[in-house]
């Protein structure tokens, strides 16, 4: 992790590499030869995609430190991309750091989230705000206490670690851009509060970027936080004016809708809530598969359903069904400021918003092509 | 007749473990040995099977314990397993791809001719109802002649492959384009005849690809596009345009299509059905639905068993996949890079290097 440039760093491994950012990420640094990189994943069909290189793939489970030591032996830096439930959230930041210092690694970039702050952060909102474990959202929640134990681990291992808190990163195979597209050709894209709020948007290339300047950035930097976005202002009209553009859609179909005032939770969410549970999740790692899928099954059967109704049109309008994640991320009016993460990583983004949503667009249409 | 499951990885598990107690009974088949190297693999599929005999290698079979062996390991033991069984009298049945080259291939037709045994190969789609109907469409002319397809199959690899060999250069010849494409490209062939020209890109870059992107003619005048991959979802529906209309259907469906006619506004989406009895006023009833997906897997195994007892002729022999192995290898012969309009300048000028 040599600060000179043109030369290849140590070998870097990167945990969830068959995921959104971290295939990205694994693509970007071997493409242009910036670092050995060591592609991590849990299960052998995550290496699908990542198999289009010659790379070294480890398998380990992040949960189980025998095995991510294992995996991590060699490695002068880890950047944890992984992403899950709740539960395994919080298992995989135990192991982390113990994991990391067993196999003699000296730094670990941890990909944590903007959501520590809520969907919809209080105004002045930065890296040095008290964070609740409190919140409305069990992944907020999990994600406060991962960063907390990977803080106190890494202080006690002599681990240098940095946390990146991102919001909103798009990309290719991204889930944002991609639902979005899907709604605005359904006519359920919806946008409330005339979409002045902002969405913190990075895209994953600048994402990638600042993992970068972790792994570069001197040691003095490590054991903070760092909030990171495409370094400028984004509200939730653009992005949806901008991707309607990009797709051939009139904007105007887009559905202004009211503020839902006090959202109901659907069935769903009252049942996610409760399989997220550290405690349900340990039950659920117990039933086998087959099972899990009868249980499932016969938990949708008992959900109510109105008998449909023959007498309508066939024209009926979509219902749109705004969901609690994104109604409180489109109330956000709060811009986090990139501060930190330029003075002291030298964080400058490299894509605009603009180009990073090219991009994407550019490769749902390969995806449809 | 007595089977041996060579190789006890997912296929075996998922497939051939429930489809081979199914035919059990009826066609009085019996698996009597489990070959794998792996411990673990030999107990979960001894759970199916618990009367056989587990074995490590195939140098622990003796004479007549087994009459077919279904060679369902990595591809890059295929050739070297197979050439074995038939050298000592075993009928197989070879799962796809049915080796790693071409050239391994065309030994293992030569060693089953020489030793009069039967080798066939797991192109099940062959078995599929919607296969031969297509074929049916072709020969009978009912849409007038094929013009164009656009085959377009894969999404986010799902596959419980049991060892990472599937995805490593080193084990395996190709990506998804080997492995789907092989029952892709053999499907065409069958019904398009002989290719004329094609122009082949993907994605690897010093790996196995993960999509691939195929343009074809046939000397028939049919031309196309095949779009395979195993990282993204791309949409499932294979499409096949006549002079009178067009028939679609899911990569994957045995028997369900939508049929298009030329000069109407509405599509019909169907289930197929045998085409049933002619009444004595000439009103044609339905028969019963086609065999399904798990059924038409199940067809081959029987067509197999059936062939090696002479009641019946083998439908798909281990030849019939040579073609489509042959283009398959010139594809990657002439390969070019696809397109991957999200990559950066620096990356780009690194993948030129990568892909060679």
């Amino acid at each position: 992790m040599e600060q000179s440039t043109g030369r290849k760093r140590g070998n870097v491994a990167v945990l969830g590499a068959g995921g959104f950012v971290g295939s990205r990420l694994v693509e970007m640094f071997h493409l242009s030869a910036w670092a050995e990189v060591i592609p991590v994943v849990r299960r052998v069909p995550a290496l699908a995609g990542l198999s289009r290189f010659q790379l070294d793939p480890q398998m380990a489970d992040v949960r189980d430190g025998d095995s991510l030591t294992q995996a991590l032996s060699g490695c002068d830096a880890v950047v944890d991309c992984t992403v899950g439930m709740p539960g395994a959230i919080e298992a995989g930041a135990r192991v982390l750091i113990p994991a990391a210092k067993a196999a003699g690694v000296r730094r670990v970039v941890y990909l944590s989230t903007a959501s520590v702050y809520g969907q919809n952060p209080a105004a002045g909102s930065d890296e040095d705000t008290a964070l609740s474990d409190r919140q409305e959202m069990a992944y907020n929640n999990a994600k406060v206490r991962a960063e907390r134990r990977l803080f106190a681990d890494a202080k006690k291992f002599g681990i240098e670690l940095f946390v990146l808190r991102p919001s909103i990163v798009y990309g290719p195979r991204d889930r944002w851009i991609s639902t979005l597209v899907n709604e605005l050709e359904h006519g359920t894209a919806w946008l409330i509060e005339g979409g002045q709020g902002i969405c913190n948007t990075i895209y994953v290339d600048n994402l990638v970027e600042a993992v970068r300047c972790c792994l570069l950035a001197p040691a003095h930097a490590a054991g903070r936080a760092y909030l990171v976005d495409d370094g400028e202002e984004v509200t939730w009209n653009r992005l949806y004016e901008s991707t309607a553009r990009g797709v051939g859609i009139a904007f105007e179909t887009v559905h202004r809708i009211a503020t839902p005032a006090a959202p109901v939770r659907k069935f769903t969410d009252r049942l996610n809530a409760i399989r997220v549970l550290p405690a349900s999740q340990r039950l659920i790692s117990t039933v086998p598969g087959r099972l899990k899928g009868i249980i499932k099954g016969a938990i949708l059967g008992l959900r109510p359903q109105a008998l449909p109704n023959p007498w309508q049109l066939p024209e009926k309008p979509e219902v749109i069904h705004p969901s609690r994640e994104m109604v409180l991320l489109q109330q956000c009016r709060h811009r986090f400021p990139q501060t930190r993460a330029t003075k002291e990583l030298g964080y400058k983004p490299n894509v605009s918003f603009e180009e990073g949503l090219r991009r994407t667009l550019a490769w749902i249409e390969w995806a449809r092509s | 007749m007595k089977i041996g499951l060579i190789g006890c990885g997912a296929v075996a598990e998922r497939f051939y473990a429930p489809a081979l107690i199914c035919l059990g009974e009826s066609e009085n088949l019996r698996v009597s040995v489990l070959v794998d190297p792996v411990k673990e693999r030999l107990h979960l599929l001894g759970g199916f099977f618990p009367n056989a005999i587990r074995a490590g290698d195939l140098e622990a079979l003796c004479q007549g314990d087994i009459d077919l062996a279904v060679v369902a390991s990595p591809q890059h033991y295929h050739a070297e397993q197979t050439v074995g069984l038939l050298s000592r009298g075993i009928h197989v049945l070879c799962e796809k791809p049915l080796a790693s080259t071409l050239a391994e291939a065309e030994a293992m037709v030569k060693t089953a001719a020489v030793s009069g045994m039967m080798l066939a190969t797991g192109l099940f789609r062959r078995f599929f109802p919607v296969t031969a109907y297509v074929k049916e469409l072709i020969v009978g002319n009912d849409m007038g002649q094929p013009l164009r397809f656009d085959w377009s199959e894969g999404g986010i690899f799902g596959w419980p492959a049991a060892t990472p060999s599937f995805f490593q250069k080193a084990s395996s010849p190709g990506g998804v384009f080997s492995d789907l494409g092989a029952h892709v490209i053999d499907l065409l062939l069958h019904w398009f005849g002989e290719m004329a020209e094609f122009d082949y890109k993907d994605d690897a870059m010093g790996g196995l690809e993960a999509n691939a992107d195929l343009k074809l003619r046939f000397e028939s005048g049919v031309t196309g596009r095949v779009r395979l991959s195993r990282d993204t979802a791309i949409p499932n529906v294979v499409q096949i345009e006549f002079e009178r209309g067009t028939i679609s259907f899911q990569g994957g469906a045995a028997g369900e299509v939508t049929l298009h006619f030329k000069h109407s506004a509405m599509a019909a989406k169907a289930d197929l059905h045998e085409s049933g009895i002619t009444t004595d006023d000439k009103l044609r009833l339905i028969g019963h639905p086609v065999r399904s997906y798990a059924q038409s897997f199940m067809e081959q195994i029987r067509n197999v068993c059936r062939a090696i007892r002479g009641q019946e002729d083998l439908r798909v022999p281990a030849s019939e996949a040579l073609p489509s192995m042959a283009l398959i290898e010139q594809c990657y012969a002439q390969r070019k890079v696809m397109r991957m309009p999200w990559l950066s300048a620096t990356e780009l000028a690194g993948v030129g290097a990568l892909a060679c």
